[in-house]
This record gives C-alpha cells, sequence and structure tokens, in this order.
C-alpha cells in the first residue's frame, strides 16, 4: 500500500513537472522593415544579435535602427535611454535598462538567444505578408497607441479553471518552482535541526518557547535561502546567457541528476530506510550547542544563538541541496524575468521548500508532539530530484528553447 | 530476550520507530528493553559497531546477539521478528 502511495506521490510530482513543459510550435509588403535595436557597447549578446541581424538576407528588406544606450556622445545616449523607457512602458516591461532589447513592428524581443532568433523571423516573414504598425515609430512622433498595435501571443496563453486566462511562461515557472522547491525541501539535510530543537523543547511544556525558538530558527533559515538564492540569480544573470555557461549548467544537472539517481539505487539496495550518521563529530557538536541554547537563562542571547545555529547549519547544509536551487535559478536567468517576478518565484521555491518543517512545526507547536517524516521520503527525493536534474541537464544542453517557455 | 535500541533525538526515523518498539516490547513482556541516545551514550553505542544508520534495535537471547534491525521497518514486520524470537 504504502509502495503505491509513493508511486502516485512520484507520478504526481512528475507530472507536474512535465505539465510546466509544452511543446514548440511558426507570413508581401514591399515596406521597409524596421528593427529598432537597443543596445550597449559592452554587451556580449548586443554583438550577438548585430552580427545575427546584418546576416540576415537582403530579400528581408530589413532596416537596422541602432540606439547605442552607452554611446560616447552623452546627450544621444541619454536621448536612447529615454525612448528605450518610453516604449518599455508601451510594452509594459520593466522600467530597467535591459540589453539588447529589439522592436520590430507590434512585437517587442528582450535578450537574445536561440528561440528570439526563431520569434524574430516569424514576424519579419509575417510583416513581409501583412501590414504593420512600427510602434517605435508612433512613439517618437507621439502618436497615441492603440493596444491593438501590440503583438500578443494568443499561443502563449491557456485558460485554466480557477485560474482564468494565465501566460503559459509564468504559470509553468510557477509549477517547477512548487516542484523544486518542495522536492528539495524533503531533503533531510537541515531537518534534523528543527527535529533536534523540537524534541528538546517539548518536554519543557512551554508552547511560547518552542513558537519563538522554532519559529525564528525557521524565519532565519528562510531568509538565508532566499538570500542565497537571489544572490545566485544576480550572478547567473550576469553571465547567464552565455553559452558556455549554459553547458556548464547543463552539464552539472547531468552530473548531479545522476549522483542523486546513485543514492536512490544504492539506499534501495541497502534496504536501509533510516537516519544517516555520516559525520557524527560535527553533528554531535551541533547537537551540544542546542542544548545550550534550549538551557540558556536569558532569551536574548537563546535567540542569538539559534540564529547563529539556522545561519550556520543552513550554510553547512547548503551543498546538500545546492543542485536545486541552482538550476531553478538557471531557469529564471535564462527567461529574463522581471526583478518583481524573481522575487515571488524564489519566495514560492522557499515556501515550498520549508513546507515540511512548517508542518512538522506546527503539529509540535499545537500537540507538543515530535512527528517524523519518514527517510523514505528523502529517498525518493534523491529520485525525483535526480530525474527533474537529468530532464533540466537535457534541455539546458539540446533544447534550451523548450525550458524558456517560449512558444 | 533483551532488546537495546539506539536512537539519536534528531533522527526521524527514530522518532517513528521508537514508540513501535516500545510497544511491542510492552505487548511481549519485555522488560530488558535498553534505550541508548547515540549522542549521549557515545562509548556504549560505540562498542556495539552500529554502523551509519539509525534506528538500530539489537535483540539478544542467552548473552548472545540474536537478531539487529536496522533503519526503519513496518509494524508488521519486526511484529514477525518477535514473535519468531519468542516462539525460539
Amino acid at each position: 500500500m504504502n509502495k503505491k502511495i509513493y508511486g502516485l506521490f512520484i507520478a504526481f510530482l512528475l507530472l507536474l513537472f512535465f505539465s510546466s513543459f509544452h511543446l514548440s510550435t511558426k507570413a508581401a509588403n514591399d515596406e521597409e522593415i524596421m528593427v529598432h535595436f537597443f543596445h550597449t557597447t559592452t554587451c556580449y549578446n548586443c554583438g550577438e544579435e548585430e552580427k545575427y541581424l546584418n546576416s540576415l538576407p537582403e530579400e528581408y528588406n530589413l532596416k537596422i535602427i541602432y540606439y547605442t544606450m552607452d554611446d560616447e556622445d552623452n546627450t544621444k545616449a541619454q536621448a536612447n535611454k529615454e525612448l528605450f523607457y518610453r516604449i518599455a512602458e508601451v510594452f509594459d516591461i520593466e522600467k530597467r535598462i535591459i540589453t539588447p532589447f529589439t522592436v520590430i513592428g507590434g512585437k517587442s524581443f528582450i535578450g537574445f538567444n536561440e528561440n528570439i532568433k526563431s520569434e524574430m523571423i516569424k514576424y519579419i516573414e509575417k510583416y513581409q505578408d501583412v501590414d504593420f504598425v512600427d510602434v517605435v515609430q508612433k512613439v517618437i512622433n507621439n502618436e497615441t497607441i492603440d493596444p491593438s498595435d501590440i503583438e500578443v501571443d494568443e499561443e502563449s496563453y491557456i485558460n485554466i479553471p480557477l485560474f482564468g486566462r494565465v501566460d503559459v511562461k509564468s504559470f509553468s515557472i510557477l509549477l517547477i518552482a512548487i516542484v523544486m522547491g518542495f522536492v528539495d525541501g524533503v531533503n533531510p539535510c537541515a531537518m534534523w535541526i528543527l527535529i533536534f530543537l523540537i524534541t528538546m523543547l517539548i518536554p519543557t511544556g512551554n508552547k511560547k518557547k518552542i513558537w519563538l525558538f522554532g519559529g525564528v530558527f525557521l524565519l532565519v533559515s528562510a531568509i538565508f535561502y532566499f538570500i542565497v538564492m537571489m544572490a545566485w540569480i544576480k550572478t547567473v544573470e550576469l553571465i547567464a546567457a552565455k553559452q558556455i555557461f549554459i553547458i556548464i549548467i547543463g552539464a552539472f544537472a547531468l552530473g548531479a541528476g545522476g549522483y542523486n539517481i546513485y543514492r536512490y539505487i544504492k539506499s534501495s539496495i541497502k534496504q536501509e530506510d533510516g537516519c544517516d550518521v555520516t559525520n557524527p563529530t560535527q553533528r554531535r557538536k551541533i547537537s551540544n550547542k542546542i542544548r545550550k541554547i534550549i538551557n540558556e537563562k536569558s532569551i536574548f542571547i537563546a535567540l542569538i544563538g539559534i540564529i547563529t545555529l539556522a545561519i550556520m547549519v543552513n550554510f553547512i547544509e547548503l551543498a546538500c541541496s545546492a543542485g536545486l536551487p541552482v538550476l531553478f535559478s538557471q531557469i529564471l536567468a535564462i527567461n529574463d524575468v522581471s526583478s518583481a517576478q524573481e522575487l515571488i518565484y524564489v519566495l514560492i521555491y522557499v515556501l515550498f521548500f520549508l513546507l515540511d518543517d512548517l508542518i512538522i512545526f506546527a503539529i509540535a507547536t499545537f500537540s507538543l508532539k515530535a512527528i517524523g517524516i519518514s527517510n523514505k521520503f528523502a529517498k525518493y527525493s534523491h529520485l525525483i530530484g535526480g530525474i527533474l536534474m537529468l530532464i533540466i541537464g537535457i534541455l539546458l544542453l539540446f533544447f534550451p528553447n523548450i525550458i524558456m517557455f517560449n512558444f | 530476550m533483551k532488546i537495546i535500541l539506539i536512537t539519536a533525538v534528531w533522527c526521524t526515523s527514530c522518532l517513528i520507530m521508537k514508540p513501535r518498539y516500545q510497544e511491542l516490547a510492552k505487548k511481549h513482556n519485555i522488560t530488558d528493553f535498553i534505550e541508548l541516545d547515540f549522542d549521549m551514550d557515545e562509548e556504549d553505542v560505540e562498542s556495539l559497531n552500529i554502523g551509519n544508520t539509525l534506528p538500530v534495535c539489537i535483540m539478544i537471547k542467552e548473552e548472545k546477539e540474536v537478531k539487529r534491525v536496522i533503519g526503519e521497518k513496518k509494524v508488521k514486520d519486526i511484529e514477525k521478528i518477535f514473535e519468531d524470537l519468542s516462539h525460539e
């Protein structure tokens, strides 16, 4: 029976994960097609896009207009930036300089990758057959932009019961945040500290103390994980689009996925689902620290101890689950989501990462009873985590368009 | 029969298994039930050479170890072990 439940649980998580991917699916006008190309001289992808645009065949009848936003002529650069912000407002995108930023007719493109190349061709070919509105020109002429001037990819929206009309990309990333956060959280690396804290505090019968100590521990763990993930995303964003980095992360995902599956197979062969006692000396040291904190008379000193402990333990144990947050950060970075969306997705990831801890904590505080989550879940988290990493690794290496959710 | 159960405060599997063993010991009238803590009873635990997985339940009969159960097990499985050992 348990096996059936585990099987269904794995199938559900995998289904949720796979459903976040959507298989990719592709129009003579003598009018010259304007390609408005906002760029900076230091941006690597801008150089790549410039080469690409100049390599496009003459029959497309393109006219590339360059807007250099770090032009030596400061007045010109400032004017280009101002135009960029006005265009950004029209396309309802975040008001911060993102390059390369390209506008063809009523369609804007942020960043540059293989998928954007094919999207550009799709619109260029379409505009060769049908009339179109040059939105940038309208903005320059101070003309009113009609909502119908802006191209909307209907294919990128789906109707979901309760949610209504949702953007496939946002919904896909949301699902990935939930699945990956949850799988990452089931990993028992940092949970043992919480269990230890709760088990030591329950005999005191002091619910307030359990709330305070456990709550602070979980809050600090959440903040720490959040900061580490955001720092990683910002680092990745600087280099994310570089092909070599995507290859490195893809290879890392394959390696980490393989290792997780190996761990699952190893523990399945061993047929011993229990707590791993590797590195007992370190564990005993931490255990002794927790005992001291709990027996500390000053609440203030005890709380400082809890905060230090949470940071220290999460830092040590980060390596234990580094794979999934790194991959999730990479997915956010290559999808060019806005800063606000990044915050929301990372918060959702962290919430689901802590979900099992929150459940255990809530039960302990209300019932004064410590419950354990079977280590079988940890074993299956290795399997699911391993499969997810392998899938993401393969997608990053061979099918990046799918993981960029640009359909 | 004598039972030695080694658990740790931080171990989730131990939280699950400890009450199961306690209940079965009670059911089978095993009064010689020793519980050792992996961290607090370090010396005793080391002498038992328990390996890398917790919890560990060692069953002893006539001063000889007759069975060692490691990790999480279903209630019916350990029940069977207890019954088999009781009838030996």
